[in-house]
This record gives structure tokens, sequence and C-alpha cells, in this order.
């Protein structure tokens, strides 16, 4: 159980911090998610810039193929557009699974003091069952926050989804009591170890993946507009069939 | 909203919680005033913002549709984003009758009163009042897809791409499906996630174009 204080520690400051990420403007993980950006968004500011002139210059064309290059084009546009605002990804929104990540925390940080008791095994039992549990809570919320891609996020069922946790854990006290569980290992520290740290650090976890989904998105569209333009200028220096 | 105020929001909607009825939290299901348009779809979870402001407050009468004098609403949702439109803007919105909706030109933005019929024959519950989209064209009462297509394809490059056209085919039909194939329909765009994506509305359910934009405070 030593082990279970400094992950309580840890998780508590973990999600206290990422907590703040929600409220404050000036948290670490969002200036840097604005600076990422920022940057991505110079990286093609060039391509950017000259695929917006190519396609002003050739509004009035009547050629399909160059229409169907403009239309590929302002396709791509849109998305970088989309993808490089900071409006627009809003990560913050993910702090939810703070919540509980929280409460996890809290659960171990009671626990503590149990270490050495007569109940200590189903202690040890429940900390195993429930970290199976918020992380299974965490997964879903996941779904729920991708499935909300406009604008803020409101509560996310948060009343409901914390109803059903609270008896889910109160069935996972009555499971690690009566012994109605299925073991994977002997030992308590290998899994424990595990499942908390995974149930801890999700937020964080879930954080950098967009970060690095988002980085590769907006790469693959820039390469997308770089072919688009080589296209278009070939199209046009061409003497390309109206159809 | 800075750290302060929203930690003191959160610790009155905490206590509410806790000693309240609860209401507050449903707040998922709730609709939006109506001095909120939905930038994209309006069936969406109403946001933080949307919920954020007192009944009490004048906004809260609703926009002055009816005595058409130009009047403000607020985007929610970044759907328009692509075009310049970002959640929590302000738009100024001047009303339009029926007639004069023909004159609106390529390009203009204009609200569109939502059919909540609409949506929930398909099973959806609409929860704003009104949307905003970018007019393509009036196709009017044109009840054949490759008739409208062709008529669609010489204004607009986007419908020239396969896919676009696949979107444009199925949301028409299904238009025409519910409305009929004599109503009179508009032509718009809106944004999912920086991709196009086509409507159509009947033009009686055009309530006004969007002139101005004042950025969100």
């Amino acid at each position: 159980m030593n082990c279970v204080n400094l992950l309580a520690f840890i998780q508590i400051a973990v999600a206290f911090d990422f907590g703040l990420l929600y409220f404050s403007n000036s948290h670490i993980f969002k200036n840097l998610q604005k600076r990422l950006l920022d940057e991505m968004e110079n990286l093609g500011a060039k391509n950017v810039e000259e695929g917006k002139q190519l396609r002003e210059d050739h509004k009035r064309t009547s050629k399909i193929p160059v229409r169907k290059c403009r239309a590929k084009l302002a396709d791509t546009l849109d998305k970088i557009s989309y993808h490089t605002n900071p409006d627009n990804t809003n990560w913050g929104k993910y702090a939810y699974l703070g919540l509980y990540s929280g409460l996890y925390g809290i659960l171990c940080l009671l626990l503590i003091g149990i270490e050495g008791s007569w109940i200590q095994k189903e202690c040890r039992n429940f900390l195993l069952i429930s970290s199976e549990i918020i992380i299974a809570f965490e997964l879903i919320s996941i779904i729920q926050i991708k499935k909300v891609t406009d604008g803020e996020v409101s509560y996310l069922k948060v009343y409901k989804n914390i109803k059903i946790l609270l008896t889910l854990l109160a069935l996972a006290t009555l499971s690690a009591y009566t012994g109605w569980y299925f073991h994977f290992f002997n030992a308590f520290n290998p899994p424990f170890v595990l499942l908390a740290t995974v149930a801890v650090y999700m937020p964080v976890i879930v954080y950098v993946v967009r970060l690095w989904i988002t980085i590769r998105k907006v790469r693959k569209l820039y390469d997308d507009c770089n072919r688009q333009l080589i296209e278009f200028k070939q199209l046009i220096h061409s003497p390309a069939p109206d159809r | 909203m800075n750290t302060n105020n929203q930690i003191r929001q959160l610790l009155r909607r905490l206590s509410s919680f806790l000693a309240g009825n609860g209401k507050m939290w449903v707040a998922d299901y709730g609709e939006a005033p109506e001095y909120f348009v939905a930038a994209g779809n309006p069936v969406g979870i109403v946001s933080n913002r949307a919920l954020s402001v007192s009944t009490d407050s004048p906004e809260a009468a609703g926009p002055d549709v009816y005595n058409k004098h130009p009047y403000e609403l607020t985007v929610s949702g970044n759907s328009m984003q692509p075009k310049g439109i970002s959640d929590g803007d302000r738009i100024t919105c001047t009303p339009v009758s029926t007639d004069s909706v023909a004159n609106i030109g390529q390009g203009e933005f204009i609200v569109i009163k939502v059919d909540k019929d609409f949506y929930a024959a398909r099973r959806q519950t609409a929860r704003f009042a009104h949307k905003l989209r970018r007019v393509v064209c009036n196709i009017g009462d044109v009840a054949d897809f490759e008739e409208m297509y062709d008529t669609v394809q010489r204004i607009d490059d986007s419908v020239l791409l396969d896919h676009n056209k696949s979107d444009l085919k199925k949301k028409f039909e299904e238009t025409r499906e519910f409305y009929g194939d004599s109503e009179p329909l508009m032509l718009s765009t809106t944004y999912k996630e920086g991709s196009l994506r086509y409507s159509f509305h009947p033009v009686r359910f055009v309530e006004a174009t969007a002139t101005k934009v004042l950025p969100k405070d």
C-alpha cells in the first residue's frame, strides 16, 4: 500500500492542476497548445496564402478541371483554417476526465489508513476493481467529448454519470467484501500501479494523444494543399480542355 | 470569464446541486435562449455560453423578428469559423420578407427558423430556434435532382466534387421527402470540423440576413 500514498498524492496534484486548465487562460497547457497551433499555422502559411490567391485569380474560370481543383483547394484550406484555430481545438474540455481521476485519488487517500488492518485485503481488491470502473468511465467520457465537436461542452451529463458511478462503486465495495471477482494476478502492486497510473494520468494521456493527432492531421492537410497547388499550376499552364 | 468568476460559478452550481433540486444539471437537455443561433447542427448540446445568461436580462425577450427591425443574435458553435464567424460572435440581423428572399445573393449569411417537426421526424430534438447558414442559391420548386444540380454547378464549384455531390443529393432527397415537391427551397452551406455541409430549407423559414459581425467580448 505504500505506493498508494505516492500515487494518491501525485493524482491529486495532477487532477487539481489539470482542473485549472479548464479555468485558467494562462495555464501552461493552454499556452503550449496556442504556441503549437501558431507554429503549425506559420509552417504552411505561405502555401495557404498562395492557395487563396490562386483561387481568387481564377474565380471566373469556366474550365471544369480548374474549377474542380479550386473546389478541392477550398476544401483543404477550410479544414486547415479550422484545425489551426485555437478556439476549435479546445482540448481543455478533456479536463472533465479529471473529475473521475480526482474521485479515484480521494478513494486512495481515504484507504491509505487501512493498511495493516483486518480489512486490508478487501481494500486492496476494492482499489483494483474501482480503478477498472474509473478507467471505463473515462473512456466513455472521451467518446462523449469527441461527439461534441461544436463549441463548448455543457456538463457532459455529469450528474447522471456520477450517480451511475457511485452505484457501481457501491457494487464494487460489495464485490470486494464478498469475494465476487475474477483474479488475473496474485500480487497486488503490479496491477495496481498500472491501473492506478492509467486512471490518474488519463487526462494527460488523452491531451497528449489529441495533440499528436492534430499535428498529424494538419501536416497531412498541408501536404494535400501542396499537392493541390502543384496540380492547379499545371492545369492553368497547360492547354487543358474545358471538360 | 476570469478564473475567480468561474470558481464562484462552479461553487454556486455545486451548492445548487447539493441543496437545490438539481435542475441546473439537466442543462444538457435544455434549449438555447431565443437570442442564440446555431452555427452548425441545431440538435447539438447547448453550450455553456448559451446557458450562462440570466433570463432576467433584456436579451431574453428574444429577437424582434415580428417588428421587422434589425436585431442581434449570438452565435453558438464554431461551424461557421471557416467563413470568419466563431462561437460567441454577435451578428446583426435584418429581417426579410418571403418575397425578398429571392434577392439574397450567393455568399450572404442568413438566419433560418428551425423547423422542429423536421428534426422530430428524424428522431432528433432541435435545441435552437434559429440557425445560421451561408447562401448558395435559391433553387425554387425544382423537384428533380439532376435539374437542380445542373443549376447549382454553374455557380458553385464545390458541388463538382464527388463526395459533395453525394451529400447534396442525400440532403435534397431528405428535404423533398419531408416538404414535398412544390415547396420552394434555398440551398445553403455550413461546416462540420472544417468540412463543407449542404442544407436545404424552405424559403418561408428564412428570417433574416446577417449583415454584420461583432467579435465576442
